[in-house]
């Protein structure tokens, strides 16, 4: 009741606001990170599928070789923080009501993403990219946009889901 | 609107969740800034980056500055915020009032 009091006073004269800061920016949220860290993992395997038709490997392509392992494991972190951003900081009661699958699309993420990381295998990050691509649709539905599937126009040209914003 | 020092302020975000959730209203009192400021007192703050902040005290330095901390993880880290000398401090956070 003190509060609803406080609220018809603040109503007519405007109380100063404090910020409770979470992460900066506030507010700031897009899958597509994750999309593209997906994607690029999905290359990295590509480049290391063609580095192995090399073998055995002399100094330089041992070189390129670790550079792509270190950079799809890289990739495999930002997908988990980009993803866990998003479902720990926007995802509310409201859009777990709506797709009460979101709790275990983003621990089959999680899981998911382990796989990639430890193996060199297209599938495993095919199969990753098709669970980012449904994280991605529910966040865009959440947010009142429709979503569209385009093949990305770039290495490993994957089909990815996009908001279709108005100009 | 100020009265003999206390003041009601809006709190929005998430960083003090669960004690002060978003949209909470809080009643600072300005004067009480002048007496020792302790770790896990709330307090209002001027900050020279992020505007005005709510954040809990999470030590005083040994050069007297105020290191502050949020009560979740979300929150921005102490070491992001940074010091604040007690210029800065609004003052202290006496109530709560919760949706």
């Amino acid at each position: 009741m003190l509060y609803r009091l406080i609220e018809k006073l603040d109503s007519k004269v405007r109380f100063g606001t404090a910020e409770a800061h979470c992460d900066i920016p506030c507010k700031i949220y897009d899958p597509i990170s994750a999309q593209i860290a997906v994607l690029t993992m999905i290359r990295l395997v590509d480049l290391l599928k063609a580095l192995e038709e090399q073998m055995p490997f002399n100094l330089d392509q041992q070189a390129e070789f670790l550079r792509l392992v270190a950079q799809k494991e890289l990739h495999g972190s930002k997908v988990k923080e980009e993803i866990s951003v998003i479902w720990g900081d926007y995802i509310k009661e409201p859009q777990l009501e709506t797709f009460p699958e979101l709790h275990r699309l983003v621990h089959n993420i999680m899981m998911e993403t382990s796989k990639a990381k430890q193996h060199v295998d297209k599938e495993i990050t095919l199969s990753l990219l098709a669970k980012v691509n449904r994280f991605a649709d529910i966040f865009w539905q959440s947010k009142g946009q429709t979503t569209f599937v385009a093949q990305c126009p770039y290495p490993p040209e994957q089909p990815v889901v996009y908001p279709l914003l108005n100009s | 609107m100020t009265f003999l020092g206390f003041k009601i302020w809006k709190v929005t975000g998430h960083s003090m969740f669960p004690r002060i959730p978003d949209y909470s209203y809080v009643l600072v009192c300005s004067w009480l800034k002048h007496l020792r400021i302790k770790p896990e007192q709330t307090i209002l703050v001027r900050h020279r980056q992020y505007g005005v902040i709510i954040k809990t005290v999470a030590l005083i330095d040994g050069n007297g500055f105020i290191w502050c901390k949020g009560e979740n993880l979300s929150s921005l880290a102490v070491e992001q915020l940074g010091p604040v000398s007690r210029g800065q401090v609004i003052g202290r956070v006496l109530s709560v009032f919760k949706k």
